[in-house]
């Protein structure tokens, strides 16, 4: 599945816990696995 | 004259941080940014949609501005350190605005949960700027815990309505060991101004500039009044007094 994202940063959250940038192409995903993947937005 | 602001050991060549939020555009946003010379800029931490990622904020920002992640919309200490985490683990830097704001129609910080949370971060490496009520005590209780620096509101966040808490700023001012930060609130130029005057060693404003009818100009007046009152501030303000003082001698009139 591609996002379709073009920016520096997107942000991964695995099962509750951050995944490092770094281990990005490592990580294999499982079923069940819950995703929360985020990225830098405007804001104060 | 000393210019330059010193947080956790790194300098920076602006007194004056700047949100990047309700802009227009983000190419406005990015062009506020230069004319502010800010040399920090905050960003907010958010799901995707997928399908519709939108685009990169990242993109518009210059290189050599620090990208300062908040943990706005953290309503308990476990959420924004689950945030700040979030954020460094997918590359943003390990300076952490921290905002613990459970309350929406004033969008006044928990206190305890903010120093929860600065405990924590702290103790896992992160550089805090905890954003805060003007409060000296909590304040100090912060900067114990290791925060970098402390942030207080001038006002209710995007009120406009300047420094309406100045008297317990100022005492914050004059306790504080580590770098304060006037955070929101801040209406205009004159409002940041005073602020450094005070004594302040930074002001963060966003709403003021970004609805702004023109967010450009009105970030060069930003800058401009935080050197202002960074340059008075040093040069040393009078005292007021109570009654007329003659600038003219009385002596030999004719």
């Amino acid at each position: 599945m591609r996002l379709g994202l073009d920016g520096r940063y997107a942000l991964v959250e695995r099962n509750g816990e951050p995944v490092e940038r770094s281990a990005y192409g490592e990580v294999e995903l499982a079923n069940g696995d819950r995703l929360v993947v985020a990225r830098p937005v405007a804001g104060g | 004259m000393d210019e330059r602001l010193t947080i956790a050991g790194r300098s920076f060549g602006s007194r004056l941080i700047l949100g990047t939020g309700k802009y227009d555009s983000f190419e406005t946003m990015r062009d506020a940014v230069l004319a502010s010379g800010a040399a920090m800029v905050t960003v907010a931490v958010r799901r995707i949609e997928f399908g519709d990622p939108g685009e990169d904020i990242t993109s518009y920002l210059p290189a050599d501005v620090l990208l300062l992640p908040n943990t706005s919309g953290c309503e308990t200490a476990e959420e924004a350190v689950r945030t700040a985490r979030l954020a460094r683990a997918g590359g943003l830097p390990d300076w952490i605005k921290l905002e613990v704001i459970p309350d929406p129609r004033y969008l006044l910080p928990d206190p305890v949960e903010t120093l929860r949370a600065a405990e924590e971060l702290v103790a896992d490496g992160f550089t805090v700027l905890p954003y805060m009520l003007p409060d000296p005590v909590l304040a100090k209780k912060l900067e114990d815990a290791g925060c970098a620096t402390v942030m207080p509101l001038a006002a209710p966040i995007g009120s406009g309505r300047g420094l309406k808490l100045r008297d317990a700023i100022r005492i914050m001012i004059e306790q504080a060991e580590v770098p304060v930060v006037v955070d929101a609130g801040l209406g205009a130029p004159s409002h940041a101004a005073e602020s450094m005057e005070m004594g302040a060693d930074a002001v963060l404003a966003n709403t003021a500039i970004a609805r702004a009818d023109d967010p450009v100009a009105m970030a060069g007046a930003f800058r401009l009044a935080v050197e202002a009152g960074r340059t008075a501030h040093l040069a040393g303000i009078i005292e007021e007094q109570p009654t007329a003082v003659p600038s003219s001698p009385l002596e030999g009139r004719v």
